[in-house]
């Protein structure tokens, strides 16, 4: 799945998916749990949180 | 909740941008400022361009934030930080400018201290209003 296919189905832009991805630009609460709830997965298992 | 404004070609700023510009335009129309008319028209004709090409599917970030048209929350997180760099910008400046006109131009004074008294009004509303919000 490409990175726009992704965008549209979860209503952001390309950017914003590529930003997520490169580690760019933490998503909101919401948005995280919309890419969560997409793949099938939680929240914690789609991003990793550094803990130091 | 969806309303009539969202499904408008423009987003709401800009709604009121060329809302502005067109009662501008019939002003001058109505009082044949033909310079003032022909200023009005191609500012319109700028920001439209400005819009269309913002809201191509394809378009960047920095066209779209540049055009206030934003798609989604990293757009409004862009513009937002962009939004308070012109704060301080226009903060600093006015300043700047209320004590060169104290020193040059005392009789400006009239226009640049409520300038910089609106600003900084605006800010501490804004704090509020933030602090409300987080």
């Amino acid at each position: 799945m490409s990175q726009g296919e992704l965008a549209s189905q979860l209503g952001v832009s390309r950017q914003t998916i590529n930003a997520i991805e490169t580690g760019r630009y933490d998503p909101s609460l919401g948005l995280a749990a919309r890419l969560a709830r997409f793949f099938g997965l939680t929240i914690e298992e789609v991003f990793h949180v550094d803990e130091a | 909740m969806w309303t009539r404004l969202d499904r408008l070609p423009l987003s709401r700023p800009n709604l009121m941008i060329f809302t502005a510009l067109l009662a501008g335009l019939v002003t001058a129309v109505i009082l044949r400022l033909w310079i003032h008319v022909a200023a009005f028209a191609v500012t319109a004709a700028l920001g439209a361009l400005g819009v269309w090409w913002a809201r191509r599917p394809h378009a960047s970030d920095v066209n779209r934030v540049d055009a206030i048209e934003y798609r989604d929350e990293r757009d409004r997180t862009i513009a937002r930080d962009g939004f308070a760099v012109l704060g301080v910008v226009a903060l600093v400046l006015a300043m700047a400018e209320f004590l060169v006109a104290g020193v040059l131009a005392p009789a400006s004074l009239g226009f640049t201290a409520p300038q910089l008294l609106v600003l900084c009004i605006a800010w501490g509303i804004a704090n509020r209003v933030a602090a409300r919000r987080y």
